[in-house]
């Protein structure tokens, strides 16, 4: 397998903060919105940082970011798509899928540019640290030959039911996050590389994180199951934020 | 005798009824209090019961009013076939031993709701043989008799009956077959011609596609007495069978894009031929069910082994490619003509079944697919086998792993 290689994507917009916006967070002067911004938006996080191997921490949002949380976003015409929770159902909290990776820029985009707060997605190393108590033991590959990598991780058992199901149905974690099982997969910002890539070269596909390894087309919004794609592909694709400053903003 | 006599002077002919069960429908979808369940009178469902309770007497008696010579039974075995869930066959000769058969089959018209794509909780009130989309795989020889019970449980909403494209007269059986709910009937017909064939509901006009389109459909595979062989007349064996039924569906959806749900089989009629009229499906898929044969479903088999794949696609054409692999043998039409050889793709035409035969030579995951990959990929065409065996580099190796490249 190739290694994990972890960057910060170049082409992801992040995140300039002005030193403004900062002065205006750090003074939590709420009545100061000189861009609108409505600290509603704010995505709930959870109080105990999630603390890595070598230390370093950071705090991760409790839910995957709702149809309610996204369509503020749309609200305020910065991301073009308009979600629903799925049909029959009124409720906002549920997870906010069918999305891209440029899509979920849009949002964190928007987010900390109202917000004036620095909110990124987890690379795949944090995802994993968030999620190793709640995730079903990898099984063992299917085929073991180097040509069969590809096949390899195909799964013909334990397979995740496909239906969505609304914010917190599945399980927490110690630190209070919840649903990184289940159906969707959270986007993370990690390129897809084999060992030794060529530095400078595009990013065409990340790592998601969820029951089982998955990397995905930055453009693909639903991962349809059929053609060449033999893996097992990912039910849903929606995203949660996390942030390197505690909680409360 | 008048042959139209009886239909004159009997007020509930098999053709009013069909009429009458076609406008009640219609008119119950529309919200027509009138027509609340039970759409038949209780005189119906008795009338029914004498007809199932005295199925032989009735045959006897039609056999008496007829010029025709009866049936020549002799120098047939009777044998029970015990039809199993697609995508399996059932225990099966390749080869017939012994005189002709006549193969007795049981099928039940059953009504049942399936999920169709768990994803968007797109489902269907599925109208079936024996509960399964596609109906199950019967199996004879060129030369046997099928003796069909087809039973239609009382609590169904609907009339159905067959039309076997392998038979020869009475719109394919359709005509003879008509049960309504809490009737059987019982069809016997000769396989006279060697191949694939595709098997349907065909309840009358605007009824057949919609019984079609809701996965009431199969194929029965009408093997050679002396079995399958290559145009140099080499005895063809196959291991095992998988059989795939390509079903498009056409789901009616609400103002916001949604698949409605429906509370019982029949309450879709009117937004369904809405929906199929567009003659674009929501849904083409194999085995009743996106993802059906993949994952959990997919299925399996071992290098050196040889599966002969039927291919049932009731109403919409198909070209079925293995990815990662070939079709050997091909037959698309019958099994008296030579079949393709080492084809990449092969064609099942609408109303058609058709078999190729396949050894696998390396192992890994293979994508069965209708090779409208728009089809495949969007719309659910989709299955997968998982064969296992030892990698072959002599046929395909990764010489250079990817590596940076200048280019």
């Amino acid at each position: 397998m190739p290694t994990a290689t972890s960057f910060r994507l170049a082409w992801l917009p992040v995140i300039g903060v002005s030193g403004l916006a900062v002065a205006v967070a750090f003074l939590g002067v709420a009545a100061l919105r000189p861009w609108g911004a409505d600290m509603t938006d704010l995505p709930s996080m959870t109080p105990r940082p999630v603390v890595m191997s070598d230390g370093s921490a950071f705090y991760a949002q409790i839910h995957e970011v709702t149809t309610g949380e996204w369509n503020r976003c749309a609200d305020a015409g910065a991301c073009k798509l308009r979600l629903r929770p799925p049909s029959g159902q009124t409720d906002t909290s549920w997870p906010a899928t069918g999305l891209s990776l440029i899509d979920v820029t849009e949002y964190l985009k928007w987010l900390n540019e109202t917000s004036g707060h620095e909110f990124r997605l987890p690379t795949r190393a944090e995802w994993r640290r968030m999620a190793a108590d709640v995730l079903p033991d990898a099984p063992d590959p299917i085929f073991t030959d180097p040509n069969l990598t590809w096949a390899s991780s195909y799964l013909v058992e334990g397979l995740v039911d496909r239906r969505l199901r609304p914010s917190g149905s599945w399980s927490e974690s110690p630190e209070g996050v919840v649903d990184l099982d289940g159906n969707v997969w959270e986007w993370t910002q990690d390129c897809f590389r084999g060992e030794g890539f060529a530095r400078g070269a595009r990013c065409a596909a990340y790592h998601v994180g969820g029951e089982h390894d998955a990397v995905i087309p930055y453009l693909v919004r639903d991962p349809a199951r059929g053609g060449c794609a033999v893996g097992s592909p990912p039910a849903h694709l929606g995203f949660r934020l996390v942030s390197d400053d505690p909680p409360p903003f | 005798m008048n042959r139209f006599g009886k239909s004159i002077d009997t007020p509930t002919s098999r053709r009013n009824v069909l009429r009458g069960s076609v406008l009640a429908g219609a008119a119950a979808v529309t919200g027509a209090g009138a027509f609340a369940m039970p759409r038949r009178a209780p005189l119906r469902t008795a009338r029914a019961d004498a007809a199932s309770a005295h199925l032989h007497k009735v045959a006897e008696q039609m056999t008496a009013e007829s010029d025709a010579k009866p049936a020549d039974l002799s120098g047939y075995t009777r044998v029970r076939q015990e039809l199993v869930a697609p995508p399996f066959a059932p225990e099966h000769e390749q080869v017939a031993t012994g005189g002709p058969k006549i193969v007795e089959i049981t099928m039940d018209t059953t009504e049942r709701l399936m999920m169709v794509d768990e994803d968007t909780g797109a489902s269907i009130w599925a109208l079936t043989y024996n509960g399964s989309v596609p109906g199950p795989l019967i199996i004879c020889h060129e030369g046997d008799m099928v003796e069909l019970t087809l039973r239609n449980p009382a609590d169904s909403m609907m009339e159905h009956n067959i039309d076997f494209h392998a038979s020869t007269g009475a719109l394919g059986g359709g005509g003879l077959t008509h049960v309504y709910p809490g009737e059987e009937v019982v069809l016997r017909w000769k396989a006279t011609k060697a191949g694939c064939f595709t098997y349907h509901c065909a309840p009358g006009g605007a009824m057949i596609p919609y019984h079609v389109c809701h996965g009431m459909n199969g194929a029965i595979m009408v093997l050679p007495r002396d079995g399958l062989k290559d145009a140099a007349g080499n005895p063809l064996r196959y291991d095992s069978i998988a059989y795939f039924g390509e079903q498009d569906y056409y789901l009616p959806r609400d103002e916001n894009g949604d698949y409605r749900f429906y509370e019982a089989a029949g309450d879709d009629y009117a937004d369904s031929l809405d929906a199929m009229a567009t003659l674009v499906p929501t849904h083409q898929v194999f085995n009743g069910a996106v993802g059906a044969l993949t994952g959990d479903g997919a299925l399996k088999a071992k290098v050196g082994e040889t599966v002969l794949m039927v291919h049932n696609s009731c109403n919409v054409d198909s070209r079925p490619h293995l990815i990662g692999g070939h079709g050997d043998y091909v037959w698309e039409t019958s099994f008296t003509d030579p079949p393709l050889t080492n084809m990449e793709t092969w064609f099942v035409r609408g109303g058609c079944a058709a078999a190729a035969m396949y050894t696998f030579e390396q192992p890994g995951v293979y994508a069965y697919v209708n090779h409208n990959l728009i089809i495949a990929a969007l719309k659910g065409a989709t299955a997968h086998f998982v064969v296992d065996g030892q990698w072959n580099n002599d046929l395909m190796e990764q010489v250079v792993a990817p590596r940076p490249t200048e280019a």
